[in-house]
């Protein structure tokens, strides 16, 4: 049996959501982000060309190049820090925020235990695992998952359960390294 | 622990437009949008059909009599879009009782689940059992619970809302739910669309 208590702050959900972004999120990751630096780059462009003609520039167009270069950077800013802004959003859809979350791992399933929620999993239920410097990551699909900080362990070790978790699921856990 | 009600998750079309009228189209407790009837807005449609032929029909009798050329290519596109938007809108309400596209895709996403979720309240509190996932909620875990005419909505949190549609009980009566959740935790049942005022008035004329 294995027992295991994370505490889901700023560092454990921002590589939770790291490895989703590298993982079952890679897709959507990839076109938020094309389409943010992409947008953000041919807006900036294209201000500043029109800037060189301000004085040419009717009154509309003035307005148009105005918002375009505010439009532009905050694009770019927000697909530099994209990772930043989705751990934001999942920490913001979590239903316990800045709480901890027991885990206790038996032969037949797992439960996951925090202030006022109990929930019993069967190990079918686990989509993929991954394996994070620091963490184990679950997911049960596309958007619900769990993560366990190595650290966190009060019964058994990170190691034992690497091994546990291979035998559960009939393959190695894959490792992911963190950006 | 007993258990007091029992739902069966078996969702119908109407339930998923009961869900989206009350927690997509606007916010819970927050009135209901005044919603045109079908006779109405394929009347507001066909308008838009009517007058966009017209304007299109108009610039180019224009150009063609009295050779009209400054602002036509505004007033073109103008017509082209009011003709687009009315006839689609046309279309879409052509048949009685047709929904929403996120009502008919949130229908489909839930027929394709194979094993449907079991509810349970008792006085420990409310238990989901899925596929491969039984939840396990305290009363003080839940946030609010919500009615309307025909379904109760369990809200947890951040987008965790869990519908009960009255048809669904397998037992207990839909009818003393709300006495049953006043009793366990001391909190009213609050309406997803008030009639007539806003959520809080109708917090207060419980508290009376």
């Amino acid at each position: 049996m294995f027992e295991n208590i994370t505490k889901y702050d700023r560092t454990t959900l921002y590589a939770f959501t790291d490895v989703c972004t590298q993982t079952v999120r890679r897709t959507y990751y990839r076109i938020q982000l094309v389409i943010l630096l992409g947008a953000g780059a041919f807006c900036c462009i294209d201000g500043v060309f029109l800037l060189t003609m301000w004085n040419r520039l009717d009154y509309s167009s003035r307005l148009i190049i105005t918002v375009t270069l505010l439009i532009g950077p905050c694009a770019i800013i927000k697909g530099l820090f994209l990772r930043r802004f989705m751990a934001r959003k999942v920490r913001k859809n979590m239903m316990q925020s800045n709480g901890a979350c027991r885990f206790t791992f038996t032969e037949d399933g797992f439960e996951a235990e925090q202030p006022g929620i109990l929930s019993v999993y069967r190990y079918d239920r686990i989509f993929k695992a991954y394996e994070a410097p620091g963490y184990f990551v679950l997911f049960f699909d596309k958007v619900h998952g769990s993560i366990l900080d190595m650290g966190g362990f009060t019964q058994g070790t990170a190691d034992e359960f690497r091994a546990f978790l291979a035998v559960k699921l009939g393959k190695p856990v894959e490792y992911i390294s963190l950006k | 622990m007993e258990k007091e009600f029992e739902i069966q998750m078996n969702y119908t079309m109407d339930d998923c437009y009961a869900f989206w009228r009350g927690f997509v189209q606007k916010k819970a407790g927050k009135p209901a949008p005044k919603q045109m009837n079908r006779t109405e807005a394929l009347r507001g449609s066909l308008s838009c059909v009517i007058l966009g032929l017209l304007v299109i029909v108009g610039m180019f009798w224009l150009q063609k009599e009295l050779g009209v050329m400054s602002g036509s290519k505004v007033f073109f596109v103008m017509g082209v879009l009011l003709f687009l938007a009315g006839g689609l809108t046309a279309f879409r309400n052509r048949k009685e009782g047709a929904y929403p596209y996120w009502v008919k895709s949130a229908y489909k996403k839930f027929q394709k689940i194979g094993e449907q979720d079991i509810f349970c309240f008792s006085e420990k509190g409310f238990e989901a059992y899925g596929p491969g996932v039984d939840h396990h909620y305290d009363f003080s875990a839940i946030k609010a619970l919500w009615a309307d005419e025909n379904h109760y909505y369990v809200e947890l949190g951040k987008n965790v809302i869990y519908m009960l549609p009255h048809h669904n009980f397998t037992l207990g009566d839909p009818a003393e739910f709300p006495a049953f959740w006043i009793a366990q935790t001391g909190r009213p049942v609050l309406p997803v669309s008030p009639v007539g005022g806003e959520l809080d008035s109708v917090i207060q004329d419980n508290k009376q």
